[in-house]
């Protein structure tokens, strides 16, 4: 008897924790800004835990020959730019081109942009970082790489992971889109304008520029293979599917991109 | 006392495996996905100003460039979450054309672009935008609502 009273307060007060938890918690902590350093630690602590009990044995092997791979280009020099680009795309905006944490939009989620040199991150494996990368940390901004990029990209993303924290990463210089250029965007607009909004709304501009004026093999003036590249991805670049970028705004994207000013013709 | 118990022991059952698991936690089911906007809706409610900050002049000008700079690479130029980053986050980008962000009032839009809600990727425009900026990106939002009926 005692000890059936006991279970049913027991139940009770899990309940009241619960509906505690469902309804004061949750509003608290969606306001919630600025973590403390036990929390942090917490948050880490969790984090490895699942990296840890998730990751897989081993990393998938690199292809020998990879896709894309071009004349006069090595397999290593192409994956190691293939980090370093989709890096440059998706996670530079939150972790920085350096990989602090100090992305322009790292800083202002909380939690933050978890700083990939310091020892946290350094201390996990490869197959703890792929994991991660790949399926992407609910409830703390980390989105899942997986949709956008297929399992070769994600190791190259590693390994340039592991370049920042030896100090070795090479940034490219991508110049930031002025006020005039992001006008360009107007869904109301005719198709070039309307191409704009989806330039910018699908990252583009983070790797090639505003007007496709990256720099080297990120610079974009060849639009004869548009197409092919956007739905079938590039090493580094994520795949563009119908469910992201429809054909109907596929003709408005190339309108806005023959806008494009072309280098050879300005001499 | 069992109830006290009961209590105690939810913190470390929340703490080591509730916490973990929802780190991995992806597919919001129906109720969750409402669970959730109803309490952004209870925050918001709670932490809005009473008055929205005056956005300025040209502000649909200004809202619609913030908002292509700022807040299309998650919520999509038109607004309905399928901006390059918006459905691979989880919980996903917020719809903003749906019942639930039509329903709320100005003063709470401006809050939630202004603070950013904890524990989803919204990052807080505070540090980033001028208050009278995000109040030009929300009337955009209105604008993206009306566009989208």
């Amino acid at each position: 008897m005692r000890a059936g009273r006991l279970l049913l307060g027991l139940l009770l007060g899990l309940v009241a924790a619960a509906l505690l938890a469902g309804l004061v918690l949750m509003p608290v902590a969606l306001a919630h800004r600025n973590t403390k350093a036990l929390e942090t630690l917490y948050g880490a602590t969790a984090v490895w835990l699942v990296a840890r009990t998730n990751a897989p044995a081993a990393l998938p092997s690199a292809p020998a020959k990879p896709s894309g791979l071009r004349g006069g280009q090595t397999a290593e020099r192409l994956l190691a730019n293939a980090g370093r680009n989709a890096y440059t795309g998706s996670c530079a905006q939150c972790h920085g081109e350096k990989g602090d944490g100090k992305g322009v939009l790292g800083t202002q989620t909380a939690p933050v942009a978890t700083d990939l040199t310091a020892y946290d991150t350094r201390q996990k494996t490869d197959e703890q970082l792929f994991w991660i990368v790949k399926n992407g940390l609910s409830f703390t901004g980390m989105p899942a790489f997986g949709y956008d990029y297929p399992d070769e990209d994600i190791v190259a993303l590693v390994n340039y992971i592991r370049a920042l924290q030896k100090g070795q990463g090479q940034p490219v210089a991508v110049p930031t889109p002025t006020a005039e250029q992001i006008q360009a965007a107007n869904l109301g607009g005719v198709p070039a304008q309307r191409g704009a909004a989806v330039y910018f709304a699908q990252g583009c501009h983070l790797c090639h520029g505003a007007l496709g004026q990256a720099p080297d093999e990120l610079a974009l003036f060849d639009l004869a293979d548009l197409d092919e590249s956007l739905r079938r991805g590039r090493p580094g670049m994520p795949i563009y599917g119908p469910d992201k970028i429809s054909d109907a705004q596929l003709k408005d994207l190339l309108e806005y991109m023959k806008t494009f000013p072309n280098p050879e013709e300005e001499g | 006392m069992g109830f006290v118990l009961g209590l105690v022991l939810a913190a470390p059952i929340g703490l080591f495996v509730a916490a973990p698991w929802a780190l991995t936690h992806k597919n919001a089911s129906e109720l969750e996905r409402s669970y959730g906007a109803a309490m952004i809706g209870l925050a918001a409610r709670f932490q809005a100003p009473q008055r929205l900050p005056d956005a300025g002049p040209d502000a649909e000008e200004r809202g619609r460039q913030a908002y292509s700079a700022s807040c299309a690479l998650c919520h999509g130029n038109d607004g309905r979450g399928k901006g390059v980053f918006g459905q691979t986050t989880f919980p996903p980008a917020t719809d903003l054309l749906s019942p639930q962000t039509r329903g709320r009032s100005d003063a709470e839009l401006f809050w939630i672009v202004n603070n950013g809600l904890g524990f989803t990727a919204m990052p807080g425009y505070a540090g980033q935008l001028r208050d009278a900026d995000i109040a030009a990106v929300v009337s955009y939002v209105r604008s993206l609502q009306h566009a989208g009926r």
